[in-house]
């Protein structure tokens, strides 16, 4: 797929960078436009593409364009998301000690520390990733605070949550 | 529905507790991106003339106006 032309912020609004679990929650949920009224746009790195792409989701990355916008890392970059993916099988909340399996979320990570998501969140589910993402300094969210957040602000009902 | 194959079936996923966090944290980072945008010029009009104001905007102007509504009426 290709890489996506970034768009000029508008004043005031916020981005989220995103990991493959919150987009795939999203997808599974009917939900993408729901996080879109909440971040003006989510951005992914490439690697969180080829994820979810192997899950079958590749049709659902099309039609949320421009809405999803797809960046990609340079090669120190991708040296750097490396070490967070072996921070990330270290940590003590993680289950799979492979450090290459925890390549989207790292590079999630490093992707955020770009200056032009200083004022931004980061979507991250997995309490490992989480939690380096945080030793870092990172804003996080999981994909049930956005859920959370949309029903006290009346996006959806609580009822909506539930089904 | 086609079931797909599941993502990362064995990661520790986050507690209640950590979503009523997440959910603070997203509204404080979506109040601090607004207060730091342009100041806002408050214009003493009616409301009708606003309103009747938006058919002179084009289509961009309009969907630029639309995005701004929805990030307001989503904070």
């Amino acid at each position: 797929m290709a890489q996506t032309k970034l768009n000029a912020r508008l004043p005031g609004v916020s981005y989220a960078v995103s990991n493959t679990g919150p987009l795939i929650s999203a997808f599974q949920s009917d939900s993408f436009s729901l996080l879109t009224k909440i971040f003006a746009e989510i951005h992914i790195p490439m690697s969180c593409v080829a994820e979810l792409e192997k899950h079958d989701w590749a049709e659902k990355i099309q039609a949320a364009s421009p809405q999803l916008s797809v960046v990609k890392l340079t090669a120190n970059e991708k040296k750097r998301a490396m070490i967070v993916a072996e921070q990330i099988a270290q940590d003590p909340n993680s289950r799979d000690p492979v450090a290459t399996n925890h390549l989207g979320e790292a590079e999630a990570i490093v992707l955020a520390f770009r200056s032009e998501y200083q004022d931004d969140l980061i979507l991250l589910d997995e309490l490992a990733a989480r939690a380096v993402a945080q030793k870092m300094g990172l804003e996080i969210s999981g994909f049930p605070g956005v859920l959370l957040l949309a029903v006290h602000n009346r996006l959806i009902s609580p009822e909506g949550l539930k089904v | 529905m086609k079931r797909k194959s599941v993502h990362e079936p064995k990661a520790k996923l986050m507690s209640a507790e950590d979503a009523w966090d997440d959910a603070h944290r997203i509204a404080k980072v979506l109040r601090q991106n607004l207060l730091k945008a342009e100041p806002a010029v408050r214009l003493q009009i009616p409301l009708s003339i606003f309103i009747s104001a938006l058919d002179t905007l084009k289509q961009d102007e309009l969907k630029l106006l639309r995005r701004q509504v929805e990030e307001r009426l989503a904070v």
